[in-house]
């Protein structure tokens, strides 16, 4: 019985193992393949030949140096306005007890739920008429705060235990004293978790860099992917799965370096293992 | 100019530039027509090229020549990734709300009417088209007599046919393939053999493109000259139902996305492909030497061969000020040059290239076989693409879309193309 | 100190908002020309539309088939990657993963292993003697397919939750129900989950935001194909206000939608903003 639970137990982590990573499989096995074998090889788990060209066209074509680095630009740019903007506010909401913060939570809740299409059109041309369309301004701007993060870091700030403000503030430290040498360290899981985030939803934001991005030096990556599906032309398969293993590298290392960090500070809590 | 800054900007503090730009972008900012070129100073004007992926080279091209006539003119190239004309339309769209007016844009040629409707661009110099431009392409972009577009990278429906298949199932040559029959007789050996469905016409993208193809290489109307569908007759009803007479017979894949379709072809699943012939090389590189293969002229109903509505894109100059028109259609000649040209319909496209010289120049490289020769020397007679009320173009292809959808899963073809006809006619007239 | 964010919200978030709420009782061309006041016209003309209708439905039923299962299947995932054993570290990496991929670039791959008739799942299910099905081609079929890519993304999320909830659990609480001979599914009702029910929380309310707001997969896979079979309200939002150029109407169909959200969100604020006390 043990034994036939361990089994089962075992067989559906592999299921849910190989299903995670399959994708990931794929997309690797056709940036290397021949353009011929892209589809309908049977089930080809290998390509039959090793062809990197599409790795040199997505370089190239797709001017994903470039790209990558403007990406890198917008990503660090809202990571870092988004902590200016979250962590104060995160500190109020948690641990200033208001009719006023009560308030403003219920509008951060609001706000999360505002999904980015309604806000879209508006901002668009908002940010189109300041004259910031294929500028990195317009591409960071709109992202200037997070309701996610407010929440999130919020959430992990409500674990530091009342006694230790309150111990500082006898020593005399101010609100800004505080956040700064007691509630940042203490949050700093929580805000690395939030970071993480930032930087996966940014890296990989496609709608509006689409919108406000014009001038080839201004492609983000999921943007410059776009060459080599051109409706009217055909697709480059082999470069465009190349491209996106590029562009996803960066993302899964990061992950790979941060996921302990990522985890304790979504738990607020130490893991093992 | 300088109380309407200063409005904005009023109008930017008090944070409401929704309302700002609506009012702003109207039609105040219509079209000028282009000034004699020697009246303007090149230091005081800009150029704004606004386009997408495939007309990049040739626009670098022209950018290089503009550079060198005109060393003081400021070019601003926005090279906009769009996949698909519609996105594309869509951006330029909102950049022009705004208030950033591109002087020239590259256009599909099925969006033409939306443009010419809603942004009234001047008509393009066509004297100023260089001497080797092949002027019968300025067909698919004349409304009502005036030239707005000028045609760079046209395309047509072809068929392509996997004729190692066709061998190995004995179902002739690709060449002989006329009519709707010989299609249909040629896929059945094939299916035969390979026990599955063998040809594909995808239903997504171009849905109204294919059938306007059906019906005019039929010798049938498609869309009257006031706009309105014309293809609910007999003959209309029976190039359209191609779809569903190739279902009922379970010869057709019943693929929907186009660029999966053309991947059925490109692996030897289907040996049938209707598709545009911009995709050519696209299929010339994935095939290699996998198998043998032929751009044939697409079949129709009854053998005829009529004329095919143009596809690709060509050049629109939207300028609202006299010395820029002047500039963009000087701009013009150069993007369509004979060097130009080589590098929009070069080797790397299977685009119809729109100036003889650039056409034998391609004819006679390296990259010459017999599916880009059926590009580069293509001569037929074609037509504007589609022609439907502009701030229509979008519904009525969803309805095409719908119309072409139900028919390659096996709808009733003359109440499915009836109820297409009456939709798209109250599309058209609201 | 929370002026900073209060501006940026209130700029970004809710000025937007209010604007697109303002809008959709106007006609306004983007194309150009004058905005016209047109009452509630907006949203009596979405919501006689049939494809608008059916974008409604099929949102609903999104939903219905992505959230539930992203959140079992999340929380199975984060027992299942908790009780592994020496292999913890790498099947908890594996099935973050997906939570990861860019969405444009993974929509485009699930496009070709679903593809018909050849494509890898085809193969698969070949083997068994099953015939090929036309997955993304059928109307039947191509939401479920979409819904899937949903699934497989969204679970990754939920699970890191799922996994950072069962982290926090008191190591007390595990041997306590050990000692009262609880476990198995027994204990998960009666012990873990109540014990993680503000992680629960949370988890649903990103699944459904992720689900209601699905955007990128589709436009990939599907544009809301085949025959409106894959049409939601977003694709539908977009459709209307940057393909038909009908800014109006667009906004009042995502404020519709808006509402609907804000309303769970009310439902769930005494839970939400208690969390982590």
């Amino acid at each position: 019985m043990r034994a036939a639970a361990r089994a089962g137990l075992l067989a559906a982590t592999c299921v849910a193992v190989v299903v995670s990573l399959f994708p990931f499989y794929w997309m690797v096995r056709t940036s290397i393949a021949p353009a011929d074998e892209t589809f309908f090889q049977g089930i080809a788990w290998f390509p039959s030949a090793v062809d990197l060209s599409g790795y040199a066209r997505a370089w190239t074509d797709g001017g994903l140096g470039r790209a990558m680095v403007v990406g890198l630009l917008q990503t660090l740019s809202i990571l870092a306005l988004q902590l200016l903007t979250c962590v104060p506010a995160a500190y109020v909401l948690a641990k200033v007890r208001s009719r006023a913060t009560g308030i403003a939570l219920t509008a951060v809740l609001g706000c999360l739920l505002v999904p980015s299409q309604v806000t879209l059109i508006p901002l668009f041309i908002g940010v189109n008429v300041v004259g910031w369309s294929d500028s990195l301004v317009g591409l960071v701007l709109p992202f200037t705060t997070s309701a996610f993060g407010i929440y999130l870091i919020r959430q992990q700030m409500m674990t530091i235990p009342d006694a230790l403000l309150e111990a500082a503030r006898a020593d005399g430290l101010g609100h800004f004293r505080r956040l700064t040498s007691v509630v940042i360290p203490m949050a700093a899981p929580g805000i690395a978790a939030f970071s993480v985030f930032s930087v996966f939803a940014h890296w990989n934001e496609y709608l509006w860099p689409l919108l406000i991005s014009r001038s080839p030096d201004m492609r983000t990556p999921p943007l410059a992917l776009a060459v080599f599906q051109q409706a009217d032309v055909g697709y480059d398969y082999p470069a465009l799965a190349a491209g996106a293993v590029i562009i996803t590298a960066p993302i899964v290392v990061l992950f790979l370096l941060a996921q302990k960090p990522f985890v304790q500070g979504m738990s607020g809590t130490e893991i093992t293992g | 100019m300088r109380t309407r800054s200063i409005a904005r900007a009023a109008l930017v503090a008090s944070v409401l530039p929704l309302a700002a730009c609506a009012s702003d972008s109207g039609p105040d900012a219509s079209t000028a027509a282009a000034a004699d070129i020697a009246d303007c100073d090149p230091a005081d004007s800009t150029l704004t090229i606004t386009h997408q992926p495939p007309a990049a080279e040739a626009v670098a091209v022209a950018v290089e020549a503009m550079n060198r006539e005109y060393p003081e003119l400021e070019i601003t190239v926005n090279a906009v990734q769009a996949a698909t004309y519609d996105e594309f339309t869509r951006t330029v769209v909102g950049d022009i709300a705004v208030g950033n007016r591109p002087d020239m844009i590259v256009s599909g040629l099925g969006q033409l009417p939306f443009w010419v409707e809603q942004y009234q661009p001047a008509p393009i110099d066509v004297d100023a088209l260089p001497a080797t431009y092949r002027r019968a392409f300025l067909t698919a972009g004349t409304i009502d007599g005036d030239v707005y577009l000028a045609p760079a990278q046209v395309s047509v429906p072809f068929l392509a046919v996997n004729q190692t298949m066709l061998d190995q199932a004995g179902a002739g040559d690709a060449e002989d393939i006329r009519t709707y029959d010989d299609l249909i007789e040629a896929a059945r050996k094939v299916t035969a053999m390979t026990g599955q469905p063998s040809v594909t016409i995808a239903t997504h993208n171009i849905p109204d493109w294919l059938s306007q193809a059906f019906v005019q290489g039929a010798g049938g109307t498609f869309i009257t000259g006031d706009g309105r569908p014309a293809f609910g007759d007999g003959l209309g009803v029976d190039a359209i139902s191609i779809w569903s007479r190739l279902h009922a017979e379970n010869l057709e894949l019943g693929i929907v996305q186009d660029a999966e379709s053309q991947a059925a072809f490109d692996s030897g699943t289907a040996a049938f492909l209707v598709t545009s012939s911009a995709g050519i090389a696209a299929r010339v590189e994935n095939i290699g030497d996998a198998f043998e293969w032929a751009a044939v002229d697409l079949p129709t109903v009854n053998g005829e061969q009529g004329p095919a509505p143009a596809g690709g894109n060509g050049w629109i100059v939207l300028s609202d000020d006299p010395c820029r028109a002047a500039f963009a259609n000087a701009a013009l000649a150069h993007l369509l040059s004979t060097d130009g040209v080589l590098a929009a319909s070069g080797t790397s496209f299977s685009y119809i290239p729109v100036d003889t010289a650039a056409a034998e120049e391609l004819l006679a490289s390296d990259a010459v076989t017999q599916q880009t020769t059926y590009a580069w020397s293509f001569d037929g007679e074609i037509t504007p693409w589609g022609g439907w009320r502009g701030d229509a173009t979008a519904e009525v292809i969803g309805a095409f879309r719908t119309m072409a959808q139900q028919l390659q899963a096996g709808a009733d073809p003359e109440q499915t193309i009836q109820t297409a006809v009456t939709t798209i006619d109250q599309l058209v007239a609201e | 100190m929370t002026l900073p964010a209060a501006v940026a919200m209130t700029v970004f978030v809710a000025l937007p908002a209010l604007l697109s709420l303002i809008g959709s009782f106007f006609e306004i061309p983007l194309t150009g020309g004058a905005w016209r006041f047109v009452g509630f016209g907006n949203f009596t003309d979405v919501l006689s539309d049939p494809a608008v209708l059916q974008a409604i439905r099929n949102t609903a039923v999104y939903s219905a088939i992505t959230i539930v299962p992203s959140l079992v299947i999340g929380l199975s995932l984060a027992l299942l990657a908790n009780a592994a054993g020496r292999g913890r570290p790498f099947v908890r990496t594996v099935l973050f993963l997906p939570m990861t991929a860019n969405l444009v670039a993974m929509a485009v791959v699930f496009s070709w292993m679903f593809s018909y008739p050849g494509g890898f799942v085809n193969q698969v299910i070949g083997l068994v003697g099953a015939e090929p099905v036309n997955w993304l081609g059928d109307p039947a079929t191509a939401l479920p397919v979409v819904a899937l890519v949903g699934i497989w993304r969204t679970a990754s999320l939920t699970m890191v939750i799922f996994f950072a909830g069962l982290a926090a659990m008191p190591a007390a609480l595990d041997e306590a129900a050990r000692a009262e001979g609880i476990r198995g599914l027994r204990k998960l009702f009666l012990v873990t989950l109540p014990t993680i029910r503000p992680t629960v929380v949370f988890a649903t309310v990103l699944a459904i935001l992720s689900s209601a707001q699905v955007f990128d997969t589709i436009n990939v896979m599907t544009q809301g194909g085949p025959r409106g079979s894959t049409e939601t309200v977003l694709t539908m939002t977009w459709r209307i206000g940057f393909g038909y150029f009908d800014l109006g109407a667009a906004s009042a169909l995502a404020f519709l939608l808006l509402v609907v959200l804000v309303g769970i969100g009310i439902l769930q604020r005494r839970t939400l903003s208690g969390w982590g006390r």
